[in-house]
């Protein structure tokens, strides 16, 4: 017969004794008086059974100083078994992390070592806060599609051992916000425009609804003008050497096959239900950037610059991308100050095109792979950064002509439109940027069936035609 | 069927032998399985619990007799949602007011006898006591002594900036 002793003594070591070292004194039998004295506050026993706790608790007088027992409360948890230590970590929120992680060189090596689970729970309370509904009620399946979109465009290290790609994900995550909450704000000035929405005194519950529904069309433009840029800055330029030893004279801004390939194949790596709510983003954030730039025409008006040209505008978009659409966004001031901050960003484009040319490097980025600046620690706050950034020191005067003419960058471009018609079924007829925003308002996916749309994945029936109306 | 209203001795590692009803026992993963492998048997002698003394496993039971009537944990419980708020009931954050050493023995116990629910509200009322806390005060709490050159303080900070701005 098999004895209950023999089954739990298994169990214990199991369970127990390998999930650290530290609970391995635990099994201890203390005398009588451990048994009836009453408890003290104090750790003297516990550091018994965490093997890494000093030697100075076991010389303790029984009087221990606050410092102490305080002392003792960090050691005790970094000596529990490492995935209960993790699952405390899981739950701190990003502020209490960053706070954390800012105490101290060896609480710093010590989260980096559990570097992996804390990006993952990070990220995952983020797109629960993401994904919740005006209520605040959380939804598993949106939350875990939202995650899981994110890992795809963006995987994170193999294996994960520092917190450069979670701190790169929080810094594009507040970009992508900023980017909603402007454009949900101007979407609410244009929004009268919209035939029979009623004014209405509280717009946050239809605002709440655009940030919600927009919110992976914006991630989906955010990584598809990053991946565009990196293709144009990077990968281009040998593109373009190839082809001019190939086909000898050729006008230079030809569309190039290679790019053109390219954008194919990372167009079919979105969903369908990504992709066409972000070609609706996109020409949304199209229309309000003609419109910031646009110097009011009343009044005379001195300016050192002239507004910018269409062509400037879609170099700042295909090259700055939504970190700078949104800053300039958000720029307090006037047209005149916002003409500046685009015309700069093309002025420092075609000097750092300059600068290649005559073969002198721009001094503002840091060269990737550069680890001579690298502290024992980590990698220099440049490097860490440095992908979020524009590649100014990387920009060849190729890839500048090879960026796409306005109307030929995303709306109107083959790629995109022969993509979208791939996604929908025969018959279906894809809305306008703003019937698609009339849709959202309206609800229209909200009461209608969609068998068609994957679990967590937001219907696809608002960017179809018909515009539900409000008067229905 | 199992007879729920039957009794478990379940014995400390400092020897003592409690009393607990079985379905309160079953809380526990480990004494579920066990008694589940072992059947009859089970019931006739006393459990030993190697690593939880007396005092910890009468606080672990009268958790499991309190939450006797949850329903049981699913594989959802198990996955990352249940990570996503430290709130705590109010009857869990009363019986967690005791004494640091006691805290951290019931988490350990509770991972011991795998009660999941018990180990989550453990590592939510230790991850409470960082949270809402700046480095400094995270520093005086826990008397975690600043050891960073002010080179390395000064890229944390960037760094802490730069991905919340």
């Amino acid at each position: 017969m098999v004895t209950v002793t023999s089954v739990l003594r298994r169990a214990s070591a199991a369970n127990f004794f390998d999930n650290g070292s530290s609970s391995g004194e635990s099994s201890r039998r203390p005398s009588a008086t451990d048994l009836y004295a009453p408890r003290r506050p104090s750790f003297a026993a516990l550091s018994l059974r965490l093997s890494s706790w000093s030697k100075r608790s076991h010389l303790s007088t029984g009087i221990e100083s606050d410092a102490d027992s305080a002392q003792k409360l960090w050691d005790a948890i970094l000596s529990l078994p490492d995935e209960i230590t993790a699952q405390i970590l899981c739950y701190l929120s990003v502020s209490d992390f960053l706070s954390l992680r800012s105490t101290s060189r060896s609480v710093y090596i010590y989260l980096r070592s559990h570097a992996g689970p804390i990006t993952r729970s990070l990220l995952l309370q983020n797109a629960y806060e993401r994904t919740s509904d005006y209520e605040g009620n959380m939804n598993n399946e949106k939350a875990e599609y939202l995650y899981n979109y994110l890992h795809t465009l963006y995987p994170p290290p193999q294996p994960c051992n520092s917190f450069d790609y979670l701190l790169q994900m929080l810094k594009r995550q507040g970009q992508v916000q900023r980017m909603l909450q402007v454009m949900t704000n101007w979407i609410q000035m244009k929004v009268y425009v919209i035939p029979k929405f009623k004014r209405c005194d509280n717009f946050n519950p239809y605002k709440f609804k655009l940030m919600r529904r927009l919110h992976l069309a914006t991630w989906t433009m955010y990584h598809f003008l990053e991946s565009y840029r990196t293709m144009l800055v990077t990968e281009h330029p040998s593109h373009a050497k190839l082809e001019s030893a190939d086909a000898g004279q050729h006008e230079s801004n030809r569309t190039c096959p290679s790019c053109s390939q390219s954008v194919k194949d990372l167009l079919r790596t979105y969903p369908g239900t990504g992709i066409i709510p972000a070609y609706h983003f996109y020409e949304l954030c199209r229309q309000h950037l003609r419109a910031l730039s646009r110097a009011p025409s009343a009044g005379t008006i001195i300016r050192s610059r002239k507004p910018p040209s269409e062509a400037d505008l879609v170099q700042f978009i295909v090259l700055g991308g939504i970190p700078e659409l949104s800053k300039l966004s958000l720029l307090k001031g006037s047209a005149n100050q916002r003409i500046e901050v685009i015309g700069t960003f093309v002025d420092k484009i075609s000097s750092a095109a300059i600068q290649q040319r005559i073969g002198r490097k721009v001094s503002s980025s840091s060269q990737p792979g550069d680890l001579s600046r690298n502290t024992a620690l980590w990698t220099s706050f440049e490097d860490l950064i440095a992908p979020l950034q524009p590649p100014f020191s990387f920009i060849h005067h190729n890839t500048i002509s090879a960026i796409p003419e306005p109307e030929q960058f995303i709306i109107d471009s083959d790629e995109w439109g022969t993509r979208m018609y791939e996604l929908v079924r025969p018959g279906d007829q894809i809305v306008s940027a703003w019937g698609f925003i009339t849709n959202i308002l309206s609800g229209k996916s909200e009461v209608a069936e969609d068998p068609g749309f994957e679990n967590g994945a937001d219907s696809d029936l608002d960017f179809l035609t018909p515009v539900k109306g409000f008067d229905t | 069927m199992s007879d729920n209203s039957k009794k478990l001795v379940l014995q400390s590692s400092d020897g003592e032998d409690i009393v607990v009803d079985r379905d309160v026992a079953e809380r526990s993963i480990l004494i579920k399985n066990m008694v589940g492998d072992l059947g009859e048997d089970a019931m006739e002698e006393a459990i030993p619990i190697p690593n939880v003394n007396a005092a910890v496993l009468k606080k672990v039971i009268e958790w499991c007799t309190h939450h006797k009537h949850d329903p049981p944990a699913t594989n959802e419980d198990d996955s990352d949602s249940r990570k996503k708020t430290t709130d705590i009931d109010e009857w869990d954050q009363k019986f967690m007011q005791v004494d640091q050493e006691m805290l951290f023995e019931i988490i350990l116990a509770a991972n011991y006898l795998d009660i999941k629910a018990l180990l989550d509200v453990g590592c939510k009322t230790v991850a409470n006591m960082i949270k809402g806390k700046s480095p400094e005060e995270i520093r005086k709490t826990f008397n975690i002594q600043n050891d960073f050159t002010p080179e390395e303080e000064d890229q944390i900070r960037r760094e802490n900036e730069w991905a919340e701005e």
